[in-house]
């Protein structure tokens, strides 16, 4: 179920509509501290071995103002999240490389970092902290720290009846109760499709929620079978096929929606500048809609495809 | 796959069309604003009634016009 791209697609939409919530769920107290409404996404690779070493596309970088001095000792006001989402068994993994994204934002940005690992496999003790460590000779050498959030330890319950909608969605990803399964799933969507949500922000948390939702076939038909008994769109009941239907057409909409920012960006990039390597066409696959809009809206004043931050690196080496 | 797919594929496939224009329309849109400061109307309902292949069209044309008329888009709302 849970694919590499698929989870990282899903999560990085989920989670650049939702940052907002995001904080407000798993870390109440500083929720208030961010001035969300100027979020600026940051489409980053880190050089983690540089010139030519390894080179990643770290999962979300946020730069976000905030209402209070970033440290006691400073007066910045801004401030980089960075969220590592992980579906694999171990916190393991991760640990060394979210040393590399913190000392690689440090370094590039000069900012204070807030660093967080999502695991969606791992509970992990839930939300906490987690530890990369170097020693010799069983002597700290170094000891860095990060924020870790372990899904599949926390009450999924408590989350999916609270206010914050985003809660619910990951609830899917947490411990739920083995039995009723089909009704939590239906009450759930029922819940999300009848929130005051646009459509784009009801489609990615019913689609996390759907998803990643632990219900046999048969639950989960039950489950569209109770929504149809209830569930009211315009006058009409729509049935669980419907919903079914209506919710891989959002899917649909998303995806043909970068293809099609794709597609132009292709095209132009190839008129200006001649046929394009398979690196930078892979770079342009995977950027999201906004890093379109902006070579979109850049490409006419470049001279060089480098100037766009296209090329220069074997796709091989690349990862999102 | 059972019915539910069946359904949600036939529902993504036809998401994915009006998607794909929808993307290509907000970026033209995009582009020619920056170039050409705000469009009218008219040219807005124009954009949005093309298709993909005449959208296709006009973003190669883009690189080189200096003005909406190049392009065929025609700001008078009585075109």
């Amino acid at each position: 179920m849970l694919e590499p791209d698929d989870h990282d697609q899903r999560f990085k939409s989920l989670l650049q509509e939702f940052l907002p919530e995001f904080v407000a769920l798993f870390f109440p107290t500083w929720a208030d501290r961010f001035e969300f409404s100027r979020t600026e996404w940051l489409e980053q690779e880190a050089f983690l071995d540089p010139p030519e070493g390894e080179r990643r596309v770290l999962d979300l970088v946020a730069k976000v103002p905030t209402t209070v001095p970033v440290t006691e000792e400073s007066d910045d006001y801004l401030l980089l999240i960075h969220i590592e989402i992980d579906s694999s068994e171990s916190t393991t993994l991760l640990r060394k490389r979210m040393l590399q994204y913190y000392a690689f934002l440090r370094r590039s940005y000069g900012l204070g970092v807030f660093p967080i690992a999502l695991f969606l496999r791992v509970g992990h003790g839930g939300i906490g902290r987690d530890v990369y460590e170097e020693t010799l000779w069983g002597k700290s050498l170094i000891r860095y720290e990060y924020f870790s959030i372990g899904l599949p330890a926390l009450d999924g319950n408590e989350y999916r009846t609270g206010s914050n909608l985003l809660g619910l969605a990951l609830s899917a990803l947490m411990k739920l109760p083995p039995e009723d399964r089909a009704r939590i799933l239906a009450e759930g969507l029922e819940r999300i499709e009848l929130s005051g949500e646009n459509e784009l922000r009801k489609y990615l948390l019913a689609d996390c929620f759907d998803h990643y939702f632990p219900a046999s076939d048969s639950e989960r038909e039950e489950a569209h079978g109770l929504m149809a008994e209830r569930f009211n769109k315009g006058g009409t009941i729509m049935n669980g096929l419907e919903l079914r239907e209506l919710r891989g057409e959002r899917r649909g909409e998303l995806r043909g929606e970068l293809r099609g920012k794709c597609q132009i960006v292709v095209k132009q990039l190839t008129k200006r500048f001649g046929p394009l390597p398979e690196a930078v066409l892979a770079q342009l696959n995977a950027f999201s809609s906004e890093r379109l809009d902006e070579i979109a809206l850049a490409f006419t004043e470049a001279t060089s495809l480098a100037e766009l931050g296209l090329g220069d690196s074997p796709t091989s080496s690349q990862e999102r | 796959m059972n019915g539910l797919e069946l359904r949600e594929l036939r529902g993504e496939r036809r998401g994915e069309v009006r998607g794909e224009l929808r993307g290509k329309y907000q970026l033209m849109v995009k582009q020619l604003t920056k170039r050409f400061g705000p469009l009218s109307e008219a040219v807005l309902a124009e954009l949005n009634a093309f298709s993909s292949e005449r959208i296709d069209a006009i973003a190669l044309a883009f690189t080189d016009a200096t003005s909406l008329a190049e392009l065929g888009l025609n700001e008078s709302p009585t075109k």
